[in-house]
């Protein structure tokens, strides 16, 4: 029996998981609208972020924001040296990049295993405490989630919108030849365009280890949400992204508190069933991805 | 543009003849067991490997082959194991079920264009893995299948229990697989199948339902992923999940590309190549992973079109085909199979 107040803690808890996965699914749309390439490797660097919040925050006892922006400035450096060294030689071989990336996440995931080993590890959040009213609990570590989530899709925002960078970035995506000739240095372009969605993961992954504990593999389930949310909302759509991840959040919420025991990876492999059956291109997406 | 039917009308053949004189001599020349094992494996792999190339040749990139693989796996050994059937109604149901689920499924999902198909099909992979976990019934949960026989055939008085033993049965099973799948190859059905790799409006404009084309080849390919399946649990008389994740189907991708997925050669020699590549890692446990990865990276870097283009004239002909799959492509046919106007 569904009552009004747990429909606001549905809704309260669908935007959390739906903030997280719109973050998640930003940098790996982003990166194929721009590459043209499915990145596999997305969830290494969302991997990459929480450990390195987790050594700056919870080992050397940084301020926590400052961790997580560190983190999605080291993160981002990173993305751009292994665009430059492993994706920038294929160029235009989609299926070579798609092959290297499945590489690169391997191998990144090994040489973590090798520094950190592959305990899981917790991470005492930055906040404590819960909001509490007559219809909803929310705790603050998942408000500090719904709220930097904000903060970084406003920048993002307006970053594509009205940075010379950002407009770069959207003449690429809609046509990397054109965008040649009219001067962009479109080679330049596809290095900010990794840097910017690792840099994006990982502020995901900084974000997500408080709440959850971190370790080595966990990119892959975050990416199969990526994975989830492009198909919903359409590879390649920013807009997309925004809409496909608050779908699946409130539809993973909403289907814990109906029927508990369901795991929510079923639920959005039903879900990418039946949208795909309906709309072969994701809600949003164009005919060609 | 090259047109590969020319090309490969010897090629294929010769090779074929060469290539199993060859692989009957294998045992004598090698007696370690280590050496047989790693053989087996190698026409095992190869089997699945060479159904993912019937499904490349349309230009759908599949990474749920090892689910296919699996459910192979799964029947022939439920029902060798449990209900006593005899070994090849097993492996032939085995291959059956694996190619009826992929017609199903395929029927919905190859609709998907390019990218999509990929993203979805590992999906797929991870859904049929959570799948199996929660159905201890068919699969045995974490603990898997054990018991399973060795091969037994109606005209041999012993089922085969050497390693020497499978590995003849596995050849005469790849050969028989690879001679079928080059018929298929060189049959209008196969030209149907070029035409909807190339372009799929322009198939549709010569009169073949591109949709028909990809849902038989998803099918076949899913067939031979089954039958490998089979033959992989009749060999190591013990299956369990781990043999069939996510990774699995990226080896037999790999395998394509590493030989080369422009020709039938292709998937063979790359699951020679590939197939020992862990053995050869072992020693050093730690980097294991670090080093596939990098493997795989410099490939990629360094020999896109497979080790089959290494190999001469005939073949670089024949790298025409899947050219998209391996060679800078025009910027409107950026995702293969999603370019529709070239």
């Amino acid at each position: 029996m569904l009552t009004a107040s747990s429909i606001a803690q549905i809704l309260v808890n669908g935007l959390t998981a739906g903030a997280f996965y719109v973050l998640m699914a930003l940098g790996f749309t982003l990166i194929f609208g721009i590459l043209r390439l499915v990145n596999f490797a997305h969830g290494e660097f969302y991997m990459l972020g929480a450990f390195v919040v987790y050594h700056l925050y919870a080992q050397l006892g940084l301020n926590f924001f400052v961790a997580l922006a560190a983190a999605a400035v080291a993160v981002g450096v990173v993305g751009i040296v292994v665009e430059r060294v492993v994706f920038a030689p294929l160029r235009s071989r989609e299926l070579s990049m798609l092959m290297s990336a499945l590489g690169l996440q391997i191998a990144v995931q090994g040489i973590m295993a090798v520094l950190e080993g592959i305990e899981g590890l917790s991470l005492a959040s930055p906040v404590s405490g819960v909001y509490r009213s007559q219809w909803i609990t929310f705790p603050y570590e998942r408000l500090l989630v719904v709220g930097v989530a904000f903060v970084v899709l406003a920048g993002f925002y307006g970053f594509i919108k009205h940075s010379k960078i950002g407009r770069a970035l959207r003449a690429v995506a809609q046509d990397g030849e054109a965008a040649l000739m009219q001067g962009i240095p479109v080679n330049r372009i596809y290095a900010v365009a990794f840097g910017v969605g690792s840099g994006l993961a990982a502020i995901a992954g900084g974000l997500i280890g408080p709440v959850f504990s971190l370790h080595v593999y966990m990119g892959q389930a975050a990416l199969l949400k990526a994975f989830v949310v492009v198909i919903l909302g359409g590879l390649g759509s920013v807009p997309g992204a925004l809409v496909g991840g608050l779908v699946l959040g409130l539809a993973e919420s909403l289907f814990a508190t109906l029927f508990g025991g369901l795991t929510s990876d079923m639920l959005g492999f039903l879900m990418i069933m039946g949208i795909l059956l309906w709309k072969p291109t994701g809600l949003l997406g164009r005919a060609e991805a | 543009m090259v047109s590969p039917n020319r090309q490969g009308r010897w090629v294929t053949p010769a090779f074929l003849v060469l290539a199993v004189g060859f692989a009957f001599l294998a045992p004598t020349l090698f007696e370690s067991s280590f050496w047989l094992h790693l053989f087996d494996m190698m026409l095992v792999n190869a089997l699945m490997a060479l159904g993912l190339n019937v499904i490349l040749k349309t230009g759908q990139i599949s990474l749920a082959h090892a689910g296919f693989m699996a459910i192979g796996a799964y029947t022939s050994a439920q029902l060798t194991v449990k209900l006593g059937l005899p070994f090849l109604a097993g492996f032939l149901l085995g291959g059956l079920l694996a190619a009826l689920a992929a017609f199903v499924v395929g029927r919905v999902i190859l609709r998907l264009k390019g990218v999509y198909f990929l993203l979805f099909t590992f999906a797929l992979s991870e859904f049929l893995f959570l799948l199996s976990k929660n159905t201890p019934a068919l699969t045995g949960g974490n603990t898997g299948v054990v018991g399973i026989k060795p091969p037994a055939l109606p005209f041999l008085a012993e089922p085969l229990r050497s390693k020497a033993a499978f590995y003849y049965l596995a050849l005469v099973i790849l050969t028989l697989a690879v001679a079928f799948v080059a018929a298929l190859y060189r049959s209008p059905f196969g030209r149907a199948m070029n035409a909807v790799r190339e372009s799929e409006l322009l198939a549709g404009a010569t009169g073949y339902d591109p949709m028909r084309v990809k849902v038989i080849a998803f099918s076949v390919g899913c067939l031979l992923a089954g039958l490998g399946g089979s033959l992989f649990a009749h060999f190591l008389l013990y299956i369990a999940q781990f043999s069939f994740t996510f990774w699995e189907s990226v080896n037999f991708l790999l395998m394509n590309i590493v030989g080369g997925t422009a020709s039938l050669a292709g998937p063979i020699i790359g699951a020679m190549i590939i197939t020992p590549l862990p053995e050869f890692l072992r020693a050093y446990v730690v980097w294991q992973q670090v080093l596939y990865g990098l493997v795989l990276m410099l490939f990629m870097r360094f020999l896109p079109d497979g080790v089959v283009s290494l190999l001469g004239p005939p073949y670089r002909a024949l790298a025409g085909w899947l050219g998209r799959l391996g060679r800078p492509a025009p910027v409107e046919e950026a995702v293969p199979g999603a370019g529709e106007g070239s």
